[in-house]
């Protein structure tokens, strides 16, 4: 593994693999597994630090700063401002989520295949058996008793009460104690992230990663893409050096579906679909605090250990949230001397989260800025939202909360009972009277049959150019409405396996 | 994108500006059990970071949010002074309202401060040992060594 420190001098790197893969998250990390254990020599470029360069931090500013994408104020456009949540750093968003696994419901599945023209191009069958590897290789197992915390309990109770089917989540760790420190990176290494697994596996098995290595375009020959070219990061004032990787088999991207699209773009393809950048699908959410008179400590506890997909098919996925203090503070309503009054009581509130299986297309391009991400909930998907927040400020009072922050502009900041909550009923379908963060996206280079309506054929090479292939959740045709890590993976492996012409050896 | 020398970094008397907005939107001594506010914690040096580490889209967004939070006063109370200038009641009128306005990115000026504020003082062991919190960092955050801030209580 080498970054920007160790190539400081030189004015080009050049190598070359077998395949050349952008990105070092979910799909590329997993590709770059696959590939090595088939006997391929492999490059990964990652934009982002490697984080284990670093001691870990418990402050989520020096995280946010080290490993998450523009400092993770990258921001979505529309009628309100929405957070896009990202990694950037070896591993990815894996390296910073909340380590939950699911595998792509079977619905979602059999809509891709009747709908979006995927008939017999991800067999179900071949995904499980994939799915079962990665269970395995990644210590997919239930949040244990002994490390769900009261945030996490208290969310399962309040939903046993009013009836609504619950299950701690699957998480991908290993000896996890709790420290509810996920998104800043696990300090006790017990995640299974991208970073501590996948990776380190590619690169004993011959991978060369290159950190702080932006790629910027696709080398292309003729009709077909013959490598990647990047920069590395600045160190110390001198501009990185030029990276150039080549590849004698294929490229495979994999930035996810923000920035292999705007590499796509950079590099000349898509323009005969112009689906590139365009029909970004998201999970849209928005956190609720139900304050206790029992202490909650949400400080202590697996993350996210606690989840409810009993309203699923109402397109609302209900989960705990562990939150960093910082991130729960600037929660919290009150400004000045009542936000000061909330933080005192940070030790006895719990912050649960509704996640939306959203219907909005966004887009993705270049601006004025950088990169330009635009998002728009419909109405239709914020009456969903407003549904799943009542839902939730329910399951709080069923808990025993003696109040609740709704957290929509509005409905009164705290509210006692349920019937202060009669507002939420008349608030418009307004994005602007939410506060959501947006994570899991997907869709911005479809895969399809045909050139015209897609962007990558079902060999997951683009239509336009040969020796290129996207293996992220960018091809995906919809969101899940499940967190999509294992999907990712799931899919990334099954292309790698194609491109490898046989399947990998399962550890 | 680094936004180091560049001419959008916020001059020196918006950065003093905004450390001081920062003091007000999480004050000091207003709560016993989250007594920590930005007026006890280095945040000059956080905000110097933060200019210098965060994208330009940002930073000029809480340059525009100092401006509009400063002169406040003039255009909505029709008074001659900066957001400053008004004694501590008068401040929390001025958020409040802020707070409650029908317009969208009206209302959102003050979080944008509170959350910057948030991620200075929430972040360091000191403030995050006095609300309890474990595991916390043995060593002050790179923005803040030197400055004489509170280290792991």
């Amino acid at each position: 593994m080498l970054d920007a420190g160790d190539v400081v001098g030189r004015d080009v790197v050049d190598d070359v693999a077998d395949v050349v893969i952008v990105g070092s998250g979910a799909a590329g990390a997993t590709a770059a597994r696959v590939l090595v254990d088939a006997g391929l020599d492999v490059i990964v470029l990652e934009e982002g630090p490697d984080p284990r360069r670093h001691a870990l931090r418990s402050d989520m500013y020096t995280s946010m700063k080290r490993t998450w994408r523009g400092l993770g104020m990258q921001a979505a456009e529309g009628r309100a401002f929405t957070p896009v949540l990202q990694g950037r750093c070896v591993g990815g968003t894996t390296f910073v989520n909340g380590a939950i696994i699911h595998r792509m419901p079977e619905v979602v599945h059999r809509a891709w295949e009747a709908e979006h023209g995927l008939a017999g191009v991800l067999p179900y069958a071949e995904l499980e058996r994939i799915w079962d590897t990665l269970d395995r290789e990644l210590s997919v197992a239930p949040a244990p008793e002994e490390v769900l915390g009261e945030n996490n309990r208290l969310l399962r109770e309040g939903l046993h009460r009013l009836g609504v089917t619950g299950n701690e989540i699957r998480r991908n760790v290993r000896g996890c104690r709790g420290s509810a420190h996920c998104n800043q990176g696990c300090p006790t290494g017990a995640k299974q992230s991208m970073t501590v697994t996948y990776v380190p596996r590619a690169v004993a098995g011959g991978a060369r990663v290159y950190a702080e290595c932006e790629a910027t375009r696709v080398m292309v020959s003729g009709a077909r893409a013959t490598g990647v070219v990047g920069r590395f990061a600045s160190r110390g004032g001198a501009r990185g050096p030029a990276m150039r990787a080549r590849a004698r088999r294929a490229v495979l991207l994999a930035a996810s579906a923000i920035q292999t699209p705007l590499l796509l773009a950079a590099s000349g393809v898509g323009r005969r679909s112009g689906l590139v950048g365009a029909r970004l699908q998201a999970h849209p959410g928005a956190g609720v605090v139900a304050v206790f008179d029992r202490p909650v400590r949400p400080w202590f506890g697996a993350t996210q250990g606690y989840e409810s997909t009993h309203y699923y098919a109402e397109r609302m996925k209900f989960e705990a949230v562990g939150m960093p203090l910082e991130f729960a503070a600037a929660r919290f309503p009150g400004v000045g001397p009542a936000g000061m009054r909330e933080l005192g009581e940070h030790a006895h509130t719990a912050i649960w989260g509704v996640q939306v299986r959203a219907r909005a297309h966004g887009s993705v391009g270049r601006g004025l800025f950088g990169t330009r991400v635009r998002y728009d909930m419909t109405d239709d998907d914020l009456q969903v939202l407003r549904l799943g927040i009542r839902r939730l400020c329910e399951v709080g009072f069923a808990a025993g909360a003696r109040e609740v922050w709704p957290g929509v502009h509005g409905v009164p900041e705290a509210i006692r009972s349920l019937d202060e909550l009669a507002p939420l009923e008349r608030i418009p379908p307004d994005p602007r009277r939410f506060h959501c963060i947006m994570a899991h996206l997907f869709g911005t280079a479809v895969m399809g049959r045909h050139a015209s309506t897609s962007v990558v054929a079902p060999s997951f090479e683009t239509h336009e150019l040969a020796g290129l292939h996207v293996v992220d959740s960018s091809v995906f045709p919809t969101n899940l409405g499940v967190n999509p890590q294992h999907t990712i993976c799931s899919i990334a492996w099954l292309a790698a396996e194609r491109l490898a012409g046989r399947r990998a050896h399962a550890s | 994108m680094s936004a180091a020398g560049s001419w959008w970094l916020p001059f020196e008397f918006e950065r003093r500006w905004l450390v001081e907005l920062l003091a007000v939107v999480v004050p000091s001594g207003a709560d016993p059990r989250a007594r920590f506010g930005a007026a006890d914690v280095p945040a000059r040096a956080f905000v110097d970071d933060l200019l210098v580490s965060a994208p330009l889209e940002f930073v000029l967004g809480l340059r525009g949010c100092v401006w509009v939070l400063m002169l406040c006063p003039v255009f909505c109370g029709a008074r001659f002074t900066t957001f400053l200038g008004l004694t501590p009641a008068e401040r929390l009128r001025v958020l409040s309202a802020l707070r409650e306005s029908p317009s969208y990115v009206v209302r959102e000026l003050p979080l944008l401060l509170k959350m910057v504020a948030c991620l200075a003082v929430c972040g360091l062991p000191e403030v995050q040992g006095s609300l309890d919190l474990e595991p916390r960092d043995a060593t002050l955050p790179e923005w803040a060594q030197g400055t004489g801030a509170g280290g792991a209580p």
